[in-house]
């Protein structure tokens, strides 16, 4: 996959078509993918499709809104979607991208890392397992009990839109991949709600989960307008817990559950029980998956006489 | 300096012969994270651990804290007391960081009584990184795996136990009546301490702080940032970032003022009132926090800002590595055209 995508970016870059390829290096520290931004055919080999890439790098277009930059990305399934979401949105201009596709068949997690194997000093890739030496001692784990809850419940394995595609085709899995969801669901609702509040009580407010996300591009997040202030500054608990759910809120229709939030999140925060469960919601009440479609109309941006009047979440 | 067989008897003796209550507070699990907590125990404390995810500034510089209540014209002093506490076990980089935010807070003409009251009534003990981690680079911002300075008692891990000294007379008067000989040959400290320091890769900042200075127009940070999504990361694990936001929240008449981190590399970190942004972008963003921990902070204090603990890169979602970035700041020449 590696090869076949510096070939691309090569070509790209030799032909004059981009200015740049947004892509991944390795990291420098175990279990670690790093953006990386090519603008010479030289530096081409720097790039690699890693193992840990959950770092959505749909990202970086939006930084590139108003300049005439164009740009070549690499994109798995879901940084597809949200490609598709921003072009919606008007946010990117698709003449500018050159969009190298690729059918990813899911990603490891640091974070599942961390928890299955411990503070990681050092990791080795065998295969179908990585070997972890951790402060705890050394722990194999397989590829499998690595990928995050996203990629296992993806069903979007294959980019949307591109203009080229490497990798194999996937044969995506049986079911709509929110079995967790209705899982969880059957927990009472003062379990789910000591749950999720000890989850979001852990918040430090460093907004990595909202750095990450290509879907909170607000010009000023609520969270940061002073004038009125909507949620205080500090850790109280409520304000952490609002915080995240107006964040969900605001995702509605927009989520491609590309897990980039809960990556980032330096305290390992499961934000995508949030985020999926009003994706599902979205799903069964308008038939509508963020970024899925490229022709479709977001449910925010529509209205059908019979839509439902209920509250939402 | 003085032989332990074991490291729980100066924790027992610690823990005997401060006031009543006194926290230890050590490296302990939460989650899958090691935070430095209050320790019920010694048998509670992750020895094993060479550093926390986060640094143990939260104990003398909290996340978010009251600075005062006010009630109409009336203002409340933050009531809650500071009490003397041990910090227990941690590495010399974070005991330097620790130090860079003392010199931040101590100045002649400011001082922050908050961090102060908690400098001033901890009890700092270290410990010696006989195995650092990949990503550790204190030897390369003048630091050693085995720097004592700062801490007032300080733990050698040797092959047959411990060696105890006490650089402070804090540490001195802590461990008195701790019923252990004296050991008077220390010589083979030396060779640890080189072996410790060998297995930590070496940056060249070789003149960094003119170099950064030269650049402030440079092409250097356009393409250095970015990777960034800028989020707080790295300035929330960071031992020695100390900015801080001031904000008032307010009910009615009531409210109370407080302080929150805050980080260079966010947006809002240098909006002003009128809405300008004198750093709109992330490569000046960047600019400024190299600049600060590499360049002015060494201008004026005569040290790094970065004490090479390594947490941001390890932390950091997109895996920036800022001594990576230090060392090319330090070859980069300008391109010309």
């Amino acid at each position: 996959m590696t090869d076949a995508i510096r070939e691309e970016a090569r070509k790209i870059l030799s032909d004059g078509k981009v200015d740049f390829v947004i892509g991944y290096a390795e990291g420098d520290t175990p279990i670690q993918a790093k953006p990386v931004f090519i603008s010479r055919v030289e530096d081409v080999d720097k790039l690699v499709w890693p193992s840990f890439g959950l770092i959505n790098l749909a990202n970086y277009l939006l930084r590139y809104k108003t300049r005439n930059t164009r740009i070549g990305i690499v994109a798995k399934g879901c940084d597809t979607r949200s490609i598709v979401a921003l072009l919606k949105e008007n946010q990117i201009d698709r003449e500018r991208l050159f969009i190298i596709g690729v059918n990813c068949p899911g990603m490891l997690s640091r974070q599942v890392a961390r928890e299955k194997a411990g503070e990681i000093i050092s990791a080795e890739n065998k295969g179908e397992t990585w070997s972890f030496t951790t402060v705890e001692g050394k722990k194999e784990v397989s590829c499998f009990d690595l990928m995050p809850s996203n990629c296992a419940a993806c069903r979007h394995h294959a980019p949307v839109i591109s203009d080229v595609v490497v990798g194999d085709p996937i044969t995506e899995p049986e079911g709509d991949g929110y079995d967790s969801v209705r899982e969880f669901e059957k927990k009472s609702a003062p379990e789910r709600y000591q749950y999720l509040m000890s989850e979001m009580s852990a918040c430090i407010r460093c907004y990595a989960c909202r750095q990450a996300c290509p879907t909170c591009n607000c010009d000023e997040c609520f969270v940061d307008i002073t004038q009125p202030r909507w949620v205080d500054k500090g850790l109280d608990k409520t304000d952490l817990a609002i915080w995240q759910l107006i964040r969900t809120y605001h995702q509605a229709g927009r989520c491609v559950d590309c897990g980039a939030c809960e990556e980032a999140c330096p305290k390992g925060i499961k934000l995508l029980w949030l985020t999926r469960k009003m994706n599902l919601i979205v799903k069964e009440r308008f038939g509508f998956e963020a970024g899925v479609d490229p022709e479709a109309l977001p449910p925010l941006a529509t209205y059908e006489k019979d839509d439902t009047q209920e509250f939402i979440l | 300096m003085i032989k332990l067989n074991e490291l729980r008897q100066l924790y027992d003796h610690l823990s005997r012969n401060t006031p009543r209550n006194t926290p230890i507070i050590g490296l302990k699990k939460e989650g899958n994270r090691y935070y430095y907590r209050p320790l019920k125990s010694y048998d509670e404390w992750s020895s094993d651990v060479l550093l926390g995810n986060f640094s143990p500034k939260e104990v003398f510089f909290p996340q978010d804290e009251v600075l005062f209540y006010f009630k109409a014209q009336k203002l409340i002093e933050s009531k809650e007391e500071i009490k003397p506490a041990v910090l227990w076990g941690v590495r010399p980089c974070d005991i330097a960081g620790i130090g860079e935010l003392e010199r931040m807070f101590n100045q002649i003409e400011y001082k922050d009584p908050y961090f102060m009251e908690r400098f001033d009534k901890t009890l700092i003990v270290g410990m010696a990184c006989t195995e650092p981690w990949p990503g550790c680079f204190c030897t390369s911002v003048e630091g050693s795996p085995y720097e004592s300075k700062g801490a007032d008692i300080f733990i050698y891990p040797i092959e047959d136990g411990y060696l105890i000294e006490t650089p402070s007379k804090k540490g001195e008067a802590a461990i008195e009546g701790l019923d252990v000989e004296e050991v008077s040959d220390v010589s083979q400290l030396e060779a640890d301490r080189r072996r410790a320091e060998d297995k930590i890769k070496k940056y060249n900042f070789e003149g960094i702080a003119d170099k950064l200075k030269s650049m402030v127009d440079s092409n250097f940070w356009d393409w250095i940032h970015n990777p960034c999504i800028g989020c707080g990361t790295c300035a929330f694990v960071c031992p020695s970032c100390h900015c801080f936001d001031i904000n008032d929240s307010s009910r009615g008449a009531r409210g109370l003022r407080s302080r929150q981190w805050d980080s260079c590399l966010f947006e809002g970190y240098t909006l002003e009132t009128s809405g300008h942004n004198p750093r709109p972008s992330g490569s000046q963003r960047w600019r400024q926090r190299l600049m600060h921990k590499f360049s002015y902070f060494p201008q004026v204090f005569g040290s790094y800002q970065c004490l090479g603990c390594g947490r941001c890169g390890r932390a950091c979602p997109v895996n920036i590595n800022i001594a990576e970035i230090a060392a090319k700041a330090v070859e980069w020449v300008e391109p010309q055209s």
